[in-house]
């Protein structure tokens, strides 16, 4: 017995050698198969439905760029560079959210928005290889430090920057690799690694087409952009049982070289993804006299796949930050941190009320980090150990509810949280909510 | 089939953050269709010269061609090689005997978003074209084929 599905697979076949000569009127088209048999129609048929970054885990598809200087719910900042080109057109190279203008300077960005011949031609963009592995942000704005401003001898809050050189904040990176699939280093592997499964397959594929036109059996068939099918040729079709005896092997064959083909691309796709990519990145933050003290570091960042949707990411971190009394060494700061990161409920529909859109899950991570400080001297620790946990909690389209538990091994080192209880920090970040909403 | 919308065409939304193929609709890509597509059986005859012509662009691709008379047991691929630019790829067919013949292609994309357009052109002029978009396309699928009638 063949299974409608593949019923539907050689009708679809046949509809899309003849699309034009033997359109009819839609009122002829069958009608009544579900969206999951279209679906599985197009698994089948269409290798552009299983392409690779379809499949990619969500870990690996492109975020904002990050510095972490102002984000209070992580312990440790990612490479950030992946496809940061791509948000940087999307996002027209600038940003503005938490009261801050960022400006994602990235070169391969503005050769593409000059010449868009660079992002389709696959030659011109692999040409521009070296353009993808800097980038960088400039951000206006933002948040200044909490510090003793007028001399009381207690901190004050921070103040909001109020024109664009109170606080200015750079960073350049370098990351000599990414995942993208266009890259050269990453398609040839692919393409490597199924080649002989494709090849198997388009024969395979090849032979049905010309076993199906031996048997003329296209004749009945039709196709408009409804993906019909002629009613009643497909009847016509099914009375005829010597037909499908006769197509039923090189169907299977077909089947079978699929099969092969979605496992080979399967295994180079997760290899792929879960390939360790790294950059290192030089930055600094200029505060006027008000708002805090200068910075400036250098970091060394990566983060590898260890599974679907799960993901380790380290940082290795040095910050100078300029004395506050002239004359005096400027403090430095050594940290390292280790991040283990994983998806849940991916696919689910998110917390959005009323939202249609599948979101890519909540985002769970676990996540520690050490800093060693040196010549600090109001520090009341020489070393700082801090162990959290967070979620990423999705609420509608691309904004996330961040919501973090940390434990420090000093409680007076959770001054960033919202919330202590004991060695226990809990903080919740609203800017990106609060900057959506209505004011 | 860029005639009408789909339901993922630039017109209906907002691009997608993150995705490659969010960027190839905000591109002009040089293998959008700009003349209409022609896709009847494709006549000709002996001796004319006969050219299959694939151009896939933001994306490279390996590609795999077939032609095989009616008849003939024979499936070996005429053209297997990967390609990485969106220049046209021309295939000379060569000069085909009177008869049936069946042209078939597929190609494995390596990257999310494609853009593919397929000719056939006998003595320079095309007589068949078909587009193919993961974001135009309702079925964007990665392979296509042609009957070819070769007359004396």
């Amino acid at each position: 017995m063949i299974h409608t599905k593949t019923v539907f697979l050689i009708l679809l076949v046949l509809s899309l050698a003849k699309p034009a000569s033997l359109r009819a009127d839609s009122a002829e088209c069958l009608e009544g198969y579900s969206p999951l048999e279209e679906q599985l129609l197009l698994a089948i048929t269409s290798r552009s439905a299983s392409n690779p970054q379809d499949r990619l885990p969500a870990s690996s598809q492109t975020t904002a760029p990050t510095s972490g200087q102002n984000d209070t719910t992580s312990l440790v900042t990612s490479t950030g560079q992946t496809n940061l080109f791509a948000v940087a057109f999307e996002s027209g190279l600038i940003e503005t959210g938490d009261g801050k203008l960022t400006l994602n300077l990235n070169p391969f960005a503005f050769k593409v928005a000059r010449d868009s011949r660079a992002w389709t031609d696959q030659s011109l963009f692999e040409a521009s290889e070296t353009l993808r592995e800097f980038s960088g942000t400039l951000s206006f704005g933002g948040k200044g430090e909490k510090f003793d401003r007028d001399g009381d001898g207690k901190a004050d809050d921070p103040l909001e920057a109020k024109s664009l050189d109170d606080i200015v904040q750079w960073e350049v990176r370098f990351q000599p690799k990414n995942r993208d699939m266009r890259e050269s280093y990453n398609w040839e592997r692919y393409l490597q690694s199924t080649r002989d499964q494709f090849e198997d397959w388009a024969t395979a594929l090849e032979r049905l087409v010309t076993e199906l036109e031996e048997l003329g059996l296209e004749e009945i068939l039709q196709e408009d952009r409804q993906f019909c099918v002629n009613k009643i040729g497909l009847r016509n079709l099914l009375a005829r049982n010597a037909v499908w005896q006769v197509i039923t092997e090189e169907v299977q064959t077909l089947a079978r070289e699929e099969k092969d083909l979605d496992a080979s691309h399967d295994e180079i796709t997760k290899k792929i993804v879960n390939d360790f990519i790294w950059s290192v990145a030089l930055g600094g933050i200029e505060r006027g006299d008000d708002f805090g003290r200068d910075e400036r570091y250098a970091a060394f960042r990566g983060d590898r796949g260890i599974g679907a949707g799960k993901k380790l990411t380290f940082e290795a971190k040095w910050t100078e930050v300029e004395s506050r009394t002239a004359g005096e060494p400027d403090p430095e700061v050594l940290k390292l941190g280790l991040e283990w990161s994983t998806l849940l409920l991916r696919g689910s529909d998110g917390l959005a009320e009323g939202s249609r859109e599948k979101t890519s899950g909540i985002e769970l991570s676990w996540a520690g980090s050490w800093e060693q400080f040196n010549d600090v001297p109001d520090a009341k620790h020489d070393t700082i150990g801090k162990l959290g946990v967070k979620l990423e909690l999705p609420l509608a389209g691309a904004m996330k509810l961040p919501i973090s538990v940390t434990w420090a091994n000093h409680v007076d080192l959770l001054t960033d949280e919202d919330e202590v209880v004991g060695h226990i920090g809990i903080s919740w970040d609203l800017s990106k909510v609060m900057s959506v909403m209505p004011q | 089939m860029s005639d009408q919308p789909s339901k993922n065409s630039p017109q209906s939304s907002q691009p997608e953050a993150g995705t490659a193929a969010a960027l190839a609709r905000l591109s002009t890509s040089p293998c959008k269709l700009v003349e209409k597509e022609m896709l009847d059986d494709v006549p000709a005859r002996s001796g004319d010269k006969i050219i299959f012509i694939f151009r896939i662009c933001s994306s490279p691709a390996q590609l795999v061609v077939f032609l095989r008379q009616k008849g003939n047991e024979d499936s070996r691929p005429l053209v297997d090689q990967d390609i990485r630019t969106s220049d046209p790829v021309p295939v000379d067919l060569g000069r085909l005997d009177p008869g049936e013949y069946r042209l078939t292609w597929a190609f494995n994309p390596g990257a999310e978003a494609w853009e593919v357009l397929g000719e056939l052109a006998v003595n320079d002029v095309v007589r068949f074209r078909r587009f193919k978009s993961t974001e135009e396309s309702r079925i964007p699928t990665n392979f296509g084929f042609i009957a070819i009638e070769v007359l004396p």
